[in-house]
């Protein structure tokens, strides 16, 4: 059954594939133009800002696009289409549902990683070998599921396109500006730096910036994400069988 | 003969308003059952709880022997639903919709391909075929649910007011489809329209207020009136006050209304019809008319304070 989900969802998103394509190519090479330049003449750091700065493109990107194609998708199919109802009564588990709109959500974020490392490490004349990005992409994994999670769930609820617009201008501003993808941690008050060190998804970032330093990579915001994910998705699920039967 | 859908002492609430309140009704293998009912009376609450859009909050309901509550899936499976309301998926097809959903019902891609061509086929949309819902009327939209409802070939077919907005052309073509299909077939439709109530079902339930009020066969249903009558009769003019007092003043007449320049009641006796007869051509009479009571009487009667 979920399969078939999957292949409703391919067919939908072949239709669109050139959009899609444009935003997967526009996303990272506009955070490079507007975040990236412009503050690389303002941070100062040991190494090459822009390089330093990559890794937040790819987390911004691919944690952005995850999220935004589950929210929107899973808006879609419970408040504005009457299609809940639609494959509800087909012999589809609430719990299929959610898992469509969380795989699709990781697997376009993940093309979008897909596109936005190469892209970078073209943009800023630097190089990447095939295990670092490798690497690079392990510990992409985790965080773009959990943006497809956080969507999937915030979905379930929101109504509104304003609302929607809110979020997802909130989740730009914590993933580019807050968790240390753009701006160093340094700059900010070390009671906030004590607490961002402790979100896993912050240590992810830390760990691609390593990858790309050649220093040795933590792997403790991967476990930690995974963990936080399976929570997120059973708390997920069991609020789609209190919500989607009335 | 053997049940197909079970309901037992059903109840449910939403918002708290009572949908439904201790509601109890069978429907057999292989016949075909209608719910007839006003707005909000509760038919579409009793056609989503079968097939799982809503859950009950009290009572059994059982399709085939198999519990709604705990055997949901097999249930769907074996069941198609066409719902009130458009759900088409408007980013798919017409061919994607009926493939995508005859196989969410197990059918192999072969299998369900061949069984929305069909379907287009005999409903006569196969030109829409490669066509988005959006591009359509609102009649093909339901011909399509129609045809959605029926692709993977269920052995229980729920319909909520599946003639709503076809033309007639597609009604008897709906009909045709339905009338094939109900020796195999169990089916259970809810519907306002009362002729195809009266022509196609087999048993008809009267729902009101979220409980049933009178169920039967059509001829059982009509039997309960005892020969009551409707009678009707135009005059040239809308009657005048004292001739509404002298006929509610006659014994054994039922529920007289004036409707712009006629009159309408109901009596079981020929003989006070003929007393009001006599009366009303004194009055500029320039036409009558008289019926058997049938389903719509009936339904008026039962909600909306009784024909006594």
């Amino acid at each position: 059954m979920l399969k078939v989900l999957l292949y409703r969802d391919w067919l939908k998103y072949k239709k669109n594939s050139i959009s899609l394509l444009i935003i997967f190519t526009m996303l990272p090479m506009l955070l490079h133009l507007f975040l990236s330049i412009p503050l690389s003449s303002i941070v100062e750091l040991d190494m090459r800002y822009i390089n330093w700065a990559a890794p937040g493109i790819w987390v911004t990107s691919s944690g952005l696009l995850a999220f935004c194609v589950s929210v929107l998708r899973m808006k879609k199919i419970k408040h504005d289409s009457g299609q809940l109802d639609a494959l509800l009564k087909t012999p589809l588990r609430n719990g299929e549902i959610v898992f469509s709109v969380i795989i699709i959500g990781t697997i376009l974020g993940m093309i979008q990683a897909l596109i936005s490392i190469p892209l970078t490490v073209m943009l800023n004349n630097e190089y990447l070998s095939i295990v670092q990005f490798f690497f690079i992409l392990l510990q992409l994994i985790p965080l773009i599921s959990f943006y497809a999670i956080l969507g999937t769930l915030l979905g379930i609820f929101i109504k509104d396109g304003i609302a929607l617009v809110s979020v997802i201008l909130l989740i730009f501003l914590i993933l580019a500006l807050s968790i240390g993808s753009f701006l160093p941690l340094e700059n900010f008050p070390i009671e906030y730096v004590d607490v961002v060190n402790m979100i896993p998804l912050s240590l992810i970032i830390n760990s691609c910036q390593m990858i790309i330093q050649n220093e040795s990579i933590l792997y403790s915001g991967f476990f930690l994400t995974i963990l936080f994910n399976i929570f997120l998705l059973l708390i997920t699920v069991a609020l789609s069988y209190k919500t989607f039967r009335k | 003969m053997e049940a197909s859908i079970t309901f037992k002492a059903i109840g449910k609430t939403f918002r708290n308003n009572i949908l439904l309140s201790d509601l109890s009704f069978g429907v057999e293998k292989g016949s075909t059952f209608v719910l007839i009912g006003e707005n909000g009376a509760g038919k579409s609450v009793v056609l989503k709880l079968l097939v799982g859009l809503m859950e009950k909050d009290a009572g059994m309901a059982y399709i085939n022997g198999k519990d709604i509550s705990t055997r949901g899936d097999e249930i769907r499976s074996i069941t198609g639903y066409m719902p009130q309301t458009i759900d088409l998926d408007d980013e798919l097809t017409v061919l994607e919709n009926l493939v995508i959903f005859g196989r969410l019902h197990g059918l192999s891609p072969c299998e369900a391909h061949s069984n929305a061509v069909d379907w287009s086929q005999r409903l006569k949309f196969e030109n829409n075929l490669a066509r988005m819902p959006e591009e359509l009327s609102y009649g093909n939209k339901r011909l399509i649910q129609f045809a959605r409802a029926l692709v993977h070939d269920p052995e229980v077919i729920i319909l909520d007011e599946p003639t709503k907005g076809l033309d007639p052309h597609s009604r008897t073509k709906v009909w045709d489809i339905l009338d094939n299909l109900h020796q195999h077939k169990t089916i259970l439709f809810a519907t306002q329209n009362f002729a195809e109530a009266e022509r196609y079902a087999d048993r008809i339930a009267i729902l009101h207020h979220g409980n049933i009020k009178m169920d039967g066969t059509l001829e059982r249903l009509i039997e309960t009136t005892h020969g009551l009558t409707r009678y009707r009769l135009s005059f040239s003019e809308p009657p005048q006050g004292q001739f509404m007092e002298k006929l509610k003043a006659f014994p054994r007449i039922l529920r007289p209304q004036v409707k712009g320049t006629e009159i309408e009641f109901y009596s079981r006796e020929r003989k006070q019809f003929f007393n009001v007869l006599e009366l009303a051509l004194q009055y500029e009479l320039e036409d009558m008319d008289t019926s058997i009571c049938r389903l719509h009487d009936l339904f008026i009667g039962l909600t909306d304070g009784g024909l006594e």
